[in-house]
């Protein structure tokens, strides 16, 4: 366990912080049931792909490159630490998460839990929750399904700082491996 | 005459006069450049001109959306004019801030040129083939063609582009 532990007020809120050139990225505490360092052997088990398959508690679970999708998307790059692993919950609620298969023998992936994964230094914060803005309303919709629920800028006049729904970001990374693996004509994960 | 009808003569005439001198209809305009090309929103449309600062990327949207910047805590969407006009990416750092509600957008600008009023009768339609959704119309000013954008076409445009993306 890494110590992402709760301690925030009423009117505030903690969050995991993911630092990048340029901004830094949120994640709402509640939404990570834990998290670990990662192993010298999960490092060298393909840190670069978008999705990969782990052994977690005897189940084969998705770990999602966190790294990745902040690169893809916006173009920055984690500041780099320690690989750490953030547990969340996958499947059981809606939106449904895309079915995963194992290339090397066929079977499912379990997706009840989902694990990303990031090279950042994670820390975290205590946030005012009135200090998080919606976005503009035009645009709240689709940054929403692409994950992004909000921004806040800091009243010392620090950058920007999105706050990322982890389930959102899973399932959008692990559809879009699949499509590319469709494309590639290798449907399998 | 009669004084009665001397007095409608010159109540007519008066009359008369008033209808002729009736002064020009004038439009508000502010213009800025987008590199060396002037355009013109309604005055009433704009709020302020500022320094975007930082613009922080976003994905997701059209590419003609530059990003978001902060004003006040409160972000705002920077639309990049040059690309809505499908002249590729503008490099500048002022925006104009818009009175649109609570849509908080703001257009990328290279700078502003100046706030004039012009004869509303100068101002000239465009047909629609002419970009005439996207442009309210144009006037001459200072021996320039300056059209003036419609920007209401431009926020449905980003409404319409931003569930396709």
């Amino acid at each position: 366990m890494t110590g992402l532990a709760p301690t925030s007020r009423a009117s505030e809120a903690d969050f995991a912080v993911i630092p990048c050139a340029g901004a830094d990225f949120l994640i709402n505490r509640e939404e990570i049931l834990h998290s670990r360092y990662e192993g010298e052997h999960q490092r060298a088990a393909g840190r670069a792909a978008p999705v990969r398959v782990m052994e977690f508690e005897g189940r084969a679970i998705p770990v999602i490159n966190l790294d990745g999708h902040i690169e893809e998307h916006f173009g920055m790059v984690p500041h780099r630490g320690p690989g750490i692993l953030l547990f969340i919950r996958g499947s059981g609620d809606h939106p449904p998460f895309p079915l995963m298969r194992r290339k090397s023998d066929g079977t499912d992936v379990e997706t009840s839990r989902v694990a990303l994964r990031t090279s950042a230094m994670v820390s975290m914060l205590s946030v005012g929750i009135d200090e998080l803005k919606p976005f503009p309303p035009r645009l709240r919709e689709s940054l929403a399904a692409g994950g992004l629920l909000a921004v806040r800028f800091p009243r010392d006049g620090g950058r920007a700082q999105y706050l990322l729904d982890m389930r959102s970001t899973a399932i959008l990374c692990i559809a879009a491996y699949h499509n590319r693996q469709v494309a590639d004509g290798h449907p399998d994960s | 005459m009669e004084n009665s009808e001397l007095l409608s003569a010159i109540s007519a005439t008066g009359q008369g006069d008033a209808a002729a001198e009736e002064p020009v209809r004038l439009r508000k305009v502010v213009l800025f450049l987008v590199e060396d090309a002037v355009y013109a929103f309604d005055a009433d449309e704009v709020k302020e001109v500022v320094l975007a600062g930082e613009i922080y990327p976003i994905p997701f949207v059209p590419a003609y959306v530059s990003g978001l910047i902060n004003r006040h805590g409160e972000p705002h969407t920077v639309i990049d004019l040059k690309a809505v006009l499908g002249g590729g990416r503008l490099d500048a750092s002022r925006v104009l801030i818009m009175n649109n509600g609570s849509d908080q957008i703001s257009f990328l600008i290279t700078d502003i040129d100046k706030i004039a009023e012009i004869p509303e009768p100068d101002v000239v339609s465009l047909p629609a083939t002419d970009g005439g959704a996207l442009f309210k119309g144009s006037f001459r000013c200072e021996g320039r063609e300056v059209f003036i954008i419609n920007p209401q076409e431009i926020y449905d445009r980003l409404g319409a582009d931003i569930k396709s993306v």
